[in-house]
C-alpha cells in the first residue's frame, strides 16, 4: 500500500471508528425512523387520545338526512370521534342530559323566517371548532339548497351554479413539456429545503472535520514526521479524500435510514401519520422525477464541491497554528456556504431572480443554487451542466494554488508576516 | 556517509543558514550546536527533505535525500511530535507503516524498546495518560522504529532523569555502532560532550568551529589550572597571560590564555608551600561554546 493510500486508510479508520460516530449516528437513524413513523408509534402505544362526541339532533325542520349526509360528506368528518343521532325527546330532557355529559351536543334546528333556517347548540363545556366548522358547514348547505330551489331552479341548474369554473394551467416553454400543478410547487419546495440543508450540513462538517485534523497535525508538531515521509501534495490528497468519502459515507447513511424509515412505514399498521402523508405526496409528484433524473449530475457536482471546500478548508487550517486561529480564519468560508444556502430558500421566493440565476452560476455557491433552481423549474438543465463545468474548473484551480500555500503553511508556526508569506507561496511553483 | 555541502537557506533577508558543510561518517555521532535560531532546525528540515537548500547539496550515500530516502530516516523533534489520542502502540504503528513498514516488525521492535526502556506497561496506554519523561521515550521508540541510517535528534533527552538520560545513551551508541548515522542537538553541552564524536557550532546560520571534540579543545588555546594551596595571588595576577582567578571552596580556578602561561605559572606555585592539587585542565565545550558564541554576538 503506498502511503497516500494509507494516510486516507487511517484518518478514514479514526473518524468511523469513532465512538461519536457511531453514537451520532444511532441517534439520528432512531430520530429519523422515528420522525417517519410518529403516526404508527403513538398507534402502537395506544390511548384514549379521541375526543369522542355524540351529536344529537332536534330537528324542526324536517332536513335531518340532509344534515347527516353533509356531516358524512365533510373531509374533517371522522365517524370514530362524532356520531349523529336524531332525537325526539323534549328540549329540556336534552338540555338535562347536556349539562351531565361533557360527550353530549345538542343541536336544534328551527325555521327562520329572516334566515331560512337557525341551529341553537347545547353543550357542557363549549364546542371544538372542527366540529362547529362542520355543522356550520352542513346548515349553510341545507340553507343554500332551501334558497334556490325556492326560486323554482331545477336540479340541473343549481349543479350548474354549484359546479367550480375550471382553471386549466399550461406551460408552454420548449424544455417542459408537462404540466405542473401549483401543489406540486409547494412540495418540491419541501424536497428542495431537505435537499439545501442536508448539503449545507454535510459541507459545514466537512469544513470543519478537515480543518481541526490537519490543524491537530500540526499543532502537536506531527506534520513535520509525516511531511518528512510524505509529500505535502500526497498529504493534502490524503485529508481531501479521506474526509470527502467520510462525508460521502454519512450522506449514504442517511439515505439508508430514510430508506428503512419508508420500509417501516410501509409494513407499518397505519400509514396516516403528516409525515407519512407527505412523503406519499411527494413520492406522487414530478419533483421526485426531476431529482431522479439528475441524479449523476448532483453526484458530481456535490463531490467537486465538497473536495473545493476540503481544499480550502485543508489551506487555512496550514495557515493557522491553533484550533482558534483556524476556528476564526474558517469564517468567510462559512459565509460562501451560507450564501448558497440563503439564496437557495430566496430563490423559492423570488421565483425567477436573474440575480439568483447569475450567482448559480458562481463555483462554491452554485452547489446548492443550481440544483434547487433546476428543481424549481426555474433554471434548465443546460444551465445546471454550467454550472457543473464551472465549479470542475474552478476546483482545479483552487487545488493548484491552494497547493502552493499548503506546502509553506505546514511548515509554518509563525503569524508573522503571514499573508505576505503566503501570497508569495502563490506566486512560486 | 550524509555529506552536506555548501548549503544556504534565506526567508526573505534572513539568512538562516549560509554556506554550512560538513560530513558524517556511518557509526559517527555528530552534535549540532547553537543558541536559538541558530539555524539549527533549518538545517535538519533541509537534511530530512522538509525544505530545499535555496544552494548546496544534502546527499546519503552519494544519493540525494528525497522521498525515496526518508524510510531510512529517523527524526525526533525538539517538540513533542505525538497524536496524543492514540495509544503508544497505535502511535508507533501510524509512524512505523508511514516508513512502509509492516506490521508484525513494528510491533516486535515496539517490544523490543518498551522493555528496554523499561515501559513496557503502556503499551496500549492513550499518550496523554503518560508523564512528559514517557512521552519522550515513546517519541524516540517512534523515531528509531525503523532502525534508521540515518538519525536525526534534536534535544532527545528533554524531560529525562539522568537514569533514563543514560539508557537512552546506550541505545544511541549501539546504534552507532552498528553503524547508523546520528545527528544530535542539544543545548546540554555536557550531554554533547559525553556523547558526539564531532561537532559543529552554528552562529546565525554560519559554522564557527566545527570537528572533532579533541580537535576543538586541542585548537583552544585557552586552559583552567586548579590549585588548592597557599599560593600568592598577587604574584600569579601579574603574569601576563592569566586572564582571570576565582575561588571556589580553597580551590583556586585559574583561567589563562596558553599552555606557556600555564608553565609560568607553575614554576611560580612550585616555590609556595602545602600545594595538595595543581591539574591543568583542557575547557569544558560550555565554556568554549559560551566564548565563542558571546564573541560573535557581541
Amino acid at each position: 500500500m503506498n502511503k497516500r493510500n494509507f494516510l486516507i486508510k487511517e484518518s478514514l479508520k479514526k473518524k468511523i471508528r469513532s465512538k461519536w460516530f457511531l453514537g451520532i449516528n444511532i441517534f439520528v437513524a432512531l430520530l429519523i425512523i422515528i420522525s417517519v413513523n410518529i403516526g404508527s408509534i403513538i398507534n402502537i402505544f395506544g390511548g384514549d387520545f379521541k375526543d369522542y362526541k355524540l351529536l344529537m339532533v332536534l330537528d324542526n325542520v324536517n332536513v335531518f338526512d340532509e344534515f347527516e349526509s353533509n356531516l358524512y360528506n365533510n373531509s374533517s368528518f371522522d365517524k370514530d370521534s362524532l356520531t349523529i343521532n336524531r332525537t325526539f325527546n323534549s328540549i329540556d330532557t336534552l338540555k338535562s342530559n347536556v349539562r351531565t355529559n361533557t360527550n353530549y351536543i345538542l343541536l336544534v334546528i328551527d325555521s327562520d323566517p329572516n334566515n331560512i333556517i337557525k341551529g341553537t347548540v347545547y353543550t357542557k363545556n363549549g364546542l371544538s371548532l372542527i366540529n362547529r366548522n362542520m355543522i356550520l358547514s352542513s346548515l349553510n348547505e341545507i340553507k343554500y339548497k332551501k334558497a334556490i330551489s325556492s326560486l323554482g331552479l331545477t336540479s340541473s341548474d343549481i349543479k350548474r351554479i354549484n359546479s367550480s369554473v375550471e382553471l386549466d394551467s399550461n406551460i408552454l416553454s420548449l424544455e417542459k413539456v408537462d404540466s405542473v400543478k401549483d401543489e406540486n410547487n409547494v412540495l418540491a419546495s419541501i424536497v428542495v429545503i431537505v435537499f439545501i440543508l442536508v448539503f449545507f450540513f454535510l459541507i459545514i462538517t466537512l469544513v470543519q472535520m478537515i480543518g481541526s485534523e490537519i490543524n491537530e497535525e500540526k499543532t502537536t508538531k506531527a506534520m513535520e514526521i509525516i511531511i518528512s515521509n510524505v509529500k505535502a501534495t500526497d498529504h493534502l490528497i490524503a485529508k481531501i479524500v479521506s474526509c470527502t468519502l467520510f462525508t460521502i459515507i454519512q450522506l449514504s447513511l442517511l439515505f439508508l435510514y430514510g430508506f428503512i424509515a419508508s420500509l417501516l412505514k410501509d409494513n407499518a399498521i397505519n400509514n396516516n401519520s403528516l409525515i407519512s402523508n407527505l412523503l406519499n405526496s411527494i413520492a406522487s409528484t414530478q419533483i421526485v422525477n426531476t431529482a431522479i433524473q439528475i441524479i449523476p449530475i448532483l453526484i458530481i457536482f456535490f463531490i467537486f464541491t465538497l473536495v473545493s471546500y476540503a481544499i480550502l478548508a485543508g489551506v487555512l487550517a496550514s495557515m493557522t497554528t491553533s484550533i482558534d486561529d483556524f476556528q476564526q480564519l474558517q469564517t468567510p468560508l462559512m459565509f460562501l456556504i451560507s450564501i448558497g444556502f440563503y439564496l437557495s430558500i430566496l430563490a423559492m421566493i423570488f421565483e425567477g431572480s436573474i440575480l439568483i440565476k447569475i450567482i448559480s452560476y458562481i463555483p462554491m455557491v452554485s452547489f446548492l443554487l443550481a440544483p434547487t433552481l433546476f428543481l424549481l423549474n426555474q433554471t434548465s438543465i443546460i444551465s445546471l451542466i454550467i454550472s457543473l463545468i464551472l465549479q470542475v474548473i474552478a476546483t482545479f484551480i483552487i487545488f493548484k494554488y491552494g497547493l502552493r500555500i499548503y506546502k509553506e503553511g505546514i511548515l509554518n508556526y509563525s503569524t508573522n508576516h503571514l499573508w505576505k508569506k503566503m501570497f508569495k507561496a502563490l506566486k512560486n511553483n | 556517509m550524509l555529506k552536506v555541502s555548501h548549503i544556504s537557506k534565506s526567508y526573505d533577508k534572513l539568512k538562516a543558514v549560509d554556506d554550512l558543510s560538513f560530513e558524517v561518517d556511518k557509526g559517527e555521532i555528530f552534535g549540532l550546536l547553537g543558541v536559538n535560531g541558530a539555524g539549527k532546525t533549518t538545517t535538519f528540515r533541509m537534511i530530512i527533505g522538509l525544505l530545499s537548500p535555496d544552494k548546496g547539496e544534502i546527499t546519503l550515500d552519494n544519493k540525494k535525500i528525497d522521498y525515496s530516502l526518508t524510510d531510512n530516516i529517523g527524526f525526533l523533534t525538539e517538540e513533542k511530535s505525538l497524536l496524543t489520542k492514540m495509544s503508544v502502540i497505535e502511535q508507533v504503528l501510524f509512524y512505523g507503516k508511514l516508513k512502509n513498514m509492516d506490521k508484525n516488525t513494528i510491533i516486535k521492535r515496539l517490544d523490543y524498546y518498551l522493555e528496554k526502556l523499561d515501559i513496557k506497561d503502556y503499551k496500549y496506554k492513550k499518550i496523554k495518560e503518560l508523564s512528559k519523561g514517557n512521552q519522550q521515550k515513546i517519541q524516540f521508540i517512534s523515531a528509531i522504529i525503523n532502525n534508521p541510517k540515518l538519525l536525526i535528534l534534536d534535544e532527545p533527552f528533554t524531560g529525562l532523569d539522568p537514569f533514563n538520560v543514560n539508557i537512552l545513551m546506550n541505545l544511541l551508541r549501539e546504534m552507532a555502532k552498528s553503524g547508523t548515522i546520528i545527528i544530535f542537538a542539544s543545548h546540554r553541552m555536557e550531554h554533547v560532550e559525553a556523547f558526539c564524536d564531532k561537532l559543529i557550532i552554528l552562529v546565525k546560520g554560519k559554522s564557527i568551529l566545527q570537528g572533532s571534540l579533541k580537535e576543538i579543545k586541542d585548537g583552544y588555546l585557552k586552559k583552567v589550572i586548579h590549585v588548592i594551596g597557599d599560593i600568592n595571588i598577587k604574584d600569579i595576577k601579574s603574569i601576563k597571560g592569566v586572564e582571570n582567578i576565582t575561588n571556589n571552596n580553597d580551590e583556586y580556578i585559574i583561567n589563562v590564555s596558553s599552555n606557556s602561561v600555564a608553565s609560568n605559572i607553575f614554576n611560580i606555585i612550585k616555590k609556595s608551600k602545602n600545594i595538595t592539587k595543581f591539574a591543568i585542565e583542557d575547557p569544558t565545550l560550555n565554556d568554549i561554546f559560551i566564548e565563542k558564541v558571546g564573541e560573535l554576538n557581541e
